[in-house]
C-alpha cells in the first residue's frame, strides 16, 4: 500500500515537475527554486531552497542580484523539514537575459537554477494598432439606442398630452 | 391605463438607452464579468510564439517579434501583412512569468485585420499559442479592457504573479494623425495547460 501511495506522490511530483519549468535543480536532495522564474530588473524575487538535515543559513550567489543568505524555516506543508527562504531584488539597470543562480548549503552541497531577467519600461502610450478602414463603423448607430429613444419620445408625448388634457 | 402604459414605455427607452450607450462607449454597462484566473498552474521555458489560435473568434495567425517604435510605444505588424500578430520581444514569452504583450491590428487602412473581433471575446474562452520549442501554451480569457492609449495601466505590462497573456488591438473612436484610435482594446489571459504540437 505504502508502495502504491510513494509511486502515486512520485508520478504527481514528476508531472508537476514537467510542467513547472524550470525544474528545480537536485543533488542530493537539494533543491533550490526562484519565483518569478522571469522577472523585470527592479522587481524582486523569493528564493526557496532545501539543504537536506542543515538549519545554518546558506548563501545564494547570482550575477543578477550579488550574493543574499537565505534561512532556514519550517516547510509549512511538512514540519519535520526545513527549508530555506529569502528574498532578492534585481536592480533597475540589470541587462536582459538568462542568469545561473547557485545556492551554496552549510554542508558545501550546492543546487542551481535559472533566473529570466527582463528589462523593458512601460511604453508612453498604447500601440497603434489599426488602420482606419472600421473607423465609420467605430461609433456604430445600434438597436438598442435607437428603440430607447423612440420609445422616450413616444412615452414622453403620451404622458404629457394626458396632463394636458386634465388641466 | 394609459399613463402607466406611457410610463413603462419611458422606463424602457431609458433601459435600452443605457444598454446602447455602454454597448457603443464600452463603458462598463451589462459588461461579462471577468473570470478568476486559477490557483494552480503550470510554467514554461522561455520560447518565442509563433502562431495564435483564437477559436471562439476565428483567429489563427502566424506571430513574428517586434520591438519598439521610435516614440517609445510597442512596434505594429506592417498594415500589409493582414493576418499577422506581433509579439514583443524584449517582455517574457506566452508560459514564461509574466505578461506576453502580443499587438495585432484591429484593421487596416481598407479592410479589417487579424484582431478585429478581439473585442468579442468572453471571459473563459481558449487563446492557444504555439512556440518554436514546439510546444503549445494554453491560455484562459480573464477579461477584455479598454483603455485610452494615453492611460494603459502598468499591469498590462508589469505583472508577474504568473505566466499570462495580453492581446492588445485598437478600439473606440478614430481620431486620426499619430493616435490613430483612440483606445487600446486589451485582452487579459492566463496560461492554464500545454501540450506537445
Amino acid at each position: 500500500m505504502r508502495s502504491v501511495l510513494r509511486a502515486a506522490a512520485s508520478a504527481g511530483a514528476l508531472s508537476v515537475g514537467i510542467l513547472a519549468a524550470p525544474v528545480p535543480a537536485q543533488a542530493d536532495g537539494e533543491f533550490l527554486r526562484v519565483t518569478p522564474s522571469t522577472i523585470q530588473a527592479g522587481f524582486q524575487i523569493e528564493i526557496e531552497g532545501f539543504c537536506g538535515d542543515n538549519v545554518n543559513p546558506a548563501t545564494v550567489r547570482s550575477e543578477a542580484f550579488g550574493v543574499v543568505t537565505i534561512t532556514p524555516v519550517p516547510d509549512q506543508k511538512n514540519p519535520n523539514r526545513f527549508l530555506h527562504r529569502g528574498t532578492a531584488t534585481i536592480p533597475t539597470d540589470k541587462s536582459p537575459r538568462a542568469y545561473p543562480v547557485t545556492m551554496t548549503c552549510p554542508s558545501l552541497q550546492s543546487a542551481t537554477t535559472i533566473l529570466h531577467v527582463v528589462n523593458f519600461g512601460v511604453p508612453p502610450h498604447g500601440p497603434k494598432t489599426g488602420g482606419g478602414a472600421l473607423a465609420g463603423n467605430a461609433l456604430p448607430t445600434n438597436g438598442f439606442t435607437l428603440a430607447g429613444v423612440g420609445a422616450i419620445a413616444l412615452g414622453s408625448v403620451l404622458l404629457l398630452r394626458r396632463k394636458k388634457r386634465r388641466t | 391605463m394609459k399613463r402607466v402604459a406611457a410610463a413603462c414605455l419611458l422606463l424602457f427607452g431609458l433601459f435600452a438607452v443605457g444598454i446602447g450607450v455602454g454597448k457603443q462607449t464600452g463603458l462598463p454597462l451589462f459588461q461579462r464579468a471577468a473570470k478568476a484566473p486559477p490557483g494552480e498552474f503550470p510554467v514554461l521555458d522561455p520560447s518565442p510564439p509563433r502562431q495564435i489560435r483564437i477559436p471562439s473568434i476565428g483567429v489563427d495567425a502566424p506571430v513574428h517579434g517586434v520591438g519598439r517604435e521610435g516614440d517609445g510605444s510597442i512596434a505594429v505588424p506592417s498594415l500589409k501583412l493582414r493576418n499577422e500578430a506581433g509579439w514583443y520581444r524584449e517582455g517574457p514569452s506566452p508560459g514564461e512569468y509574466g505578461p506576453a504583450i502580443v499587438v495585432g491590428h484591429v484593421d487596416t487602412k481598407d479592410k479589417p485585420a487579424v484582431f478585429h473581433r478581439l473585442k468579442e471575446v468572453a471571459p473563459g474562452a481558449r487563446i492557444e499559442i504555439a512556440r518554436r520549442d514546439r510546444t503549445v501554451a494554453i491560455f484562459e480569457v480573464n477579461s477584455v479592457e479598454q483603455y485610452s492609449k494615453r492611460a494603459v495601466p502598468s499591469n498590462v505590462y508589469h505583472d508577474y504573479t504568473r505566466p499570462a497573456l495580453r492581446l492588445i488591438t485598437c478600439g473606440g473612436n478614430w481620431v486620426g494623425g499619430d493616435t490613430g484610435y483612440a483606445d487600446n482594446i486589451v485582452v487579459f489571459a492566463s496560461l492554464i495547460a500545454s501540450r506537445p504540437k
